[in-house]
């Protein structure tokens, strides 16, 4: 599992409708609920990176460089990590390598 | 043909098969089932679309039926014998998940990537054949937007049928620990995600542009609560008003067209009941069918073409906050916003709406908004409420809409909090990069469902066309000599089985203000709702050609006395008629559809039931109401 230990509070856990827009952050958790099945087969599961585009209910995140509308009472059971202040996840991600 | 929803595959799909596809539903579900046939150098083969999916676990109806097809326990479709999976290469690692669960079939597997002109905009460079390697499997680029590719594809699965089916090398299975999930701390998906960014990070030379700029600024004003929802208003109105404003000129054509071709038989054939049952049964039913093509076509064509651009998911996700307060979803408003053009496409284009009890709701709710059939039976009990007063007359239209789209609405909430409770599946969606809408796929979705539509609809318009022409013309009456035709006309229709319904009728539409004129009118409104105007003519004694001249049909209406001396149609009279005409299920092609559409009679049924209790009570209250008030 990748470990992400960029600047920023590291494990603290947030509910991801808890971010800010712009917001980059790593999954760390999802419930098993199968409502969220379909969820995590759209690339919104553990270890992945996610970036809040729009926060709100409904909210818009980007993850695999896809945006997903997703509504408060699903976003609400993902915990995530954050993964860094406020330069955005593609860029960090093409400067990795 | 497999892959996530968005990659490309219908555009594909379409290339490869070009205009030789038929559709359907997946045997027993609602699921469409799209398969072509598809020209390979040594042969023909079949091509099966399936439906776009994320992933095989089957969180979907679709995707429960294409993990069967592939599978092979489909009835319909029992031995595959190879799977192209179209991936994305803009999404590269969410399609890579789809495909590491494919390779688990067992099946030849030939990979075409998509999109990879937009891939190359975001700097993305991928080595294609480090990919072959890494899968295991044939990796052809395509960009079927400037027709390339397809040659090659065609080659790559003829190559599979001469080496065999059962000998062509299978791609490369994920380790087991990536497949079972050890280590995954519970998430299956984790093992197969990670898989798939690291073939990514291997194959993918470069990656600097952040992806989607444009669609990002648009994204800022087209999703905003407060702009986005005004910019969908606007699309909206844009969109009938197109639609209307198109489909005037064809389906005058269309109407003229027939009423020649009506014309042109009266002169041909000795007059009789063949000539009558097949101009005013036939010819009258075939061209009420055929007169809805232009609206139908353009809205669907329309549609396509701002799905296809992408908006249509930023316009479910603004509605979505409004429509969950009656606990619909978001992408339940462009089904129910269609139903002002004809309730039928719009109830087949409830299919975005993935939660099957919510798609129930909105098919069984939707035929209450206003259709352009009712438009003449407004316009004609308006005029006869407000000859002189234009302002008023709109206002008690727009009033009628609204009733429409109020009723819709209560009566989905009404629905979810008693036969199907439930909260509405929250929203989940993914919303594409903006791109200019492909018209070749817009057109032949376009042809695909108007076929559809004249197959269901046109059978029952048709059938209840005839009966109604039966009803309306046995027994015969003897008409005495020297009457005029317009009389005779009316004596026929009194004496009809029609007419004897209507006066059998009467009882049980006196309370709602309506004599059994009124009645055969309704009765005459199964077959088309604006039957009700030839009906009431040729009743009033102004024969068919009556209801070509309006203000004298209304003039004529309007001093129309009952055998008591008062006035028949008095204002409560006719705002009970246009509740009545609001809330009523008359168009029985509906109820066709909806059982298509929901798979049992038994909704389609109840549709009829409970909406006809709707329109009975509504009119009964007003009428009764406005007679205590005075108005009566």
């Amino acid at each position: 599992m990748q470990s992400i230990n960029e600047a920023g509070p590291p494990n603290v856990t947030y509910y991801l409708t808890e971010l800010p827009p712009g917001a980059c952050c790593v999954v760390s958790g999802v419930d098993t609920d199968p409502e969220l099945e379909r969820l995590k087969s759209m690339g919104i599961c553990l270890g992945r990176t996610l970036e809040v585009v729009k926060a709100g209910d409904p909210m818009i995140l980007k993850v695999y460089g896809t945006r997903i509308g997703i509504s408060a009472r699903l976003a609400e059971q993902i915990q995530v990590h954050m993964c860094g202040s406020s330069s955005r996840c593609w860029e960090r991600r093409a400067a990795r390598g | 043909m497999a892959g996530n929803p968005n990659s490309g595959k219908t555009t594909l799909f379409n290339e490869l098969t070009g205009m030789r596809m038929q559709t359907g539903n997946f045997a027993g579900t609602t699921v469409s089932k799209k398969s072509g046939v598809w020209k390979l150098p040594g042969g023909e083969v079949e091509l099966i679309d399936l439906p776009g999916m994320y992933s095989l676990k089957a969180a979907t109806l679709e995707e429960k039926v294409g993990a069967e097809v592939l599978a092979g326990t489909d009835p319909e479709f029992p031995h595959p014998d190879a799977v192209v999976v179209v991936v994305d290469a803009a999404n590269l690692e969410r399609n890579l998940f789809l495909f590491s669960q494919i390779t688990e079939c067992d099946l030849p597997v030939v990979v075409v990537l998509t999109m990879l002109d937009r891939a190359r905009e975001e700097g993305m460079d991928i080595d294609l054949e480090e990919l072959e390697r890494k899968l295991g499997c044939k990796v052809l680029g395509v960009n079927v937007a400037e027709g390339r590719g397809a040659r090659e594809i065609a080659e790559a699965v003829e190559d599979v049928f001469v080496w065999g089916v059962a000998e062509y090398p299978r791609p490369h299975k994920p380790s087991e620990e990536v497949r079972c999930g050890i280590g995954c701390r519970g998430c299956p998906f984790h093992g197969r995600f990670t898989w798939s960014e690291q073939i990514v990070s291997d194959v993918v030379k470069s990656r600097h542009a952040a992806p989607g700029r444009l669609t990002d600024s648009l994204d800022e004003l087209l999703t905003h609560p407060v702009i986005g929802l005004g910019v969908f208003l606007v699309v909206m109105f844009g969109l009938f008003y197109t639609i209307f404003a198109l489909a005037t000129v064809p389906m005058d054509l269309i109407e003229l067209f027939f009423s020649r071709l009506g014309a042109g038989l009266e002169s041909l054939m000795a007059p009789g009941d063949l000539r009558s049952l097949l101009r005013h049964g036939v010819i009258g039913g075939v061209g009420g069918i055929l007169v809805f093509l232009p609206q139908i076509c353009l809205l669907f064509f329309l549609l396509a073409l701002l799905d296809d651009s992408g908006y249509l998911a930023r316009a479910a996700f603004v509605m979505d906050r409004v429509m969950r307060r009656v606990g619909l979803p978001g992408t339940a408003f462009v089904p129910m916003l269609s139903g002002h053009a004809c309730a039928i496409p719009a109830i087949m284009s409830t299919r975005v709406i993935s939660d099957a009890r919510d798609r129930l709701v909105t098919i069984l709710v939707l035929p209450l908004t206003s259709c352009s059939a009712r438009i003449p039976v407004y316009v004609l009990v308006v005029s006869l409420l407000f000859p002189d007063r234009p302002t008023a007359a709109a206002g008690v239209l727009v009033g009628a809409y609204a009733l429409g789209i109020t009723a819709a609405l209560t009566a989905a909430w009404g629905l979810k909090k008693t036969i199907l409770p439930g909260k509405s599946r929250p929203l989940l969606l993914e919303m594409p990069v903006y791109k200019r809408p492909n018209l070749r796929n817009a057109l032949l979705h376009t042809l695909e469902k108007a076929w559809i539509f004249i197959r269901q609809a046109g059978t029952v318009i048709l059938l209840i066309s005839v009966s109604i022409w039966v009803m309306s013309t046995y027994p015969k009456a003897e008409v005495p000599e020297g009457v005029p035709p317009e009389e005779a006309e009316r004596i026929r229709l009194e004496h009809s089985v029609a007419g004897r319904v209507g006066k059998a009728m009467e009882p049980v539409i006196r309370p709602l203000g309506y004599d059994w004129q009124i009645g055969i009118g309704i009765l005459s409104s199964f077959a088309a709702r604006e039957a009700i105007i030839s009906g009431l003519s040729v009743v009033y004694g102004l024969g068919e050609e009556g209801a070509e001249e309006q203000s004298l049909l209304v003039d004529n209406l309007r001093k129309a006395k009952r055998d008591d001396g008062t006035p028949v149609f008095t204002p409560a009279t006719c705002y009970s008629l246009l509740v009545f005409y609001v809330l009523a299920m008359q168009c029985l092609p509906t109820q066709a559809v909806t059982r298509v559409e929901t798979g049992s009679w038994k909704w389609a049924g109840f549709q009829l039931l409970y909406m006809s209790i709707l329109a009975y009570t509504a009119a009964l209250v007003v009428y009764q109401g406005l007679r205590l008030a005075g108005w009566g």
